[in-house]
């Protein structure tokens, strides 16, 4: 059971998921080195999102599974597909040893795209040309 | 004089075979046997044909086919339900199958139930980000069309994992057509 929270208490901690994931490539370069724990931290700030976005209409879901039927019945289709996109990568990082071996950094920009669907306003999207620039 | 039980009107009725109201057959034989017999007034009628005993059938009838009919529909909710749950999984690798076969990089879709959770696993043959999209719309598909379902999908590239020697015995395998 997770307790209920509004659109704006959602919206800060998606921004403070956005804050971690940046000091995260500064201090480590670490989309290089952590591009599993990018990808994690992306797809919680885009959980956060998708939640303020349902907190607004008054829906709360109690669990992962309620959440992705929530968000594809209630919220626009592409904002439904590009958040199971990020929960199918961030799962596949959580759960699967070496899994960072298997991304890179053009996994974390994809990602970033895709939050950029779902919230526009993303931090993070301004961020990734930085750093892709870095990458280059 | 006895007031009659019913007006002429309605014996002649059921003479006829017209009335509702008298469905006792041995009472419609008396009272075509009373009618028939010219000299005998409606008012003869005997007592034994007294309304009450037609009416508490007619009050049975009615009881029993409320019943029967809270009866057929409980059955006809328990099969519809029991359909629902059988036809589930077959009706997703259905669909998965004609979603997902001409997707690239799409190599295997396992389906297969966890206690309430119906488990899907799609393995790629690579990470890419058009197939993993298509893949994401697809779930979001199946997510609006059994919205009330619990389910649970997987995606994982073959570089990570091998689901096919991760799934239970009891996953059935989606046909992929290509």
């Amino acid at each position: 059971m997770v307790p209920v929270a509004d659109k704006a208490a959602h919206q800060r901690k998606a921004r403070h998921n956005e804050k971690f994931f940046t000091l995260n490539t500064t201090i480590t370069k670490g989309v290089k080195s952590y591009p599993d724990w990018c990808i994690i931290v992306i797809h919680y700030a885009a959980l956060h999102y998708v939640d303020a976005k349902l907190a607004k209409m008054n829906i709360h879901p109690p669990d992962h599974q309620d959440r992705d039927s929530l968000v594809a019945n209630n919220l626009a289709r592409g904002i439904s597909a590009a958040y199971n996109f990020l929960r199918n990568r961030s799962e596949t990082a959580r759960y699967f040893p070496d899994s960072e071996n298997n991304f890179n950094e053009h996994d974390v920009r994809a990602c970033i795209d895709k939050l950029h669907v779902i919230e526009p306003n993303t931090a993070l999207f301004k961020f990734s040309t930085t750093y892709s620039a870095a990458f280059a | 004089m006895k007031k009659p039980i019913f007006s002429r009107r309605v014996v002649e009725r059921a003479v006829e075979g017209k009335s509702t109201i008298l469905a006792d057959q041995d009472y419609v034989r008396t009272v075509t046997q009373v009618h028939s017999h010219r000299s005998m007034d409606i008012a003869l009628i005997p007592p034994f044909l007294e309304s009450e005993k037609v009416r508490t059938l007619e009050q049975q009838l009615v009881e029993l086919k409320q019943e029967n009919q809270r009866y057929r529909e409980a059955v006809r909710f328990l099969l519809f339900k029991t359909r629902i749950a059988l036809d589930l999984t077959e009706s997703l690798l259905n669909f998965l199958s004609d979603e997902l076969s001409t997707v690239k990089n799409v190599r295997e879709v396992f389906v297969f139930k966890s206690g309430q959770v119906t488990n899907i696993w799609i393995q790629l043959s690579r990470r890419d980000v058009d197939s993993e999209m298509t893949v994401a719309e697809t779930e979001t598909k199946i997510f609006r069309l059994f919205p009330k379902t619990k389910l649970r999908f997987l995606v994982v590239p073959r570089g990570v994992a091998n689901l096919s020697k991760e799934v239970p015995h009891s996953a059935k395998r989606v046909r992929l057509s290509s």
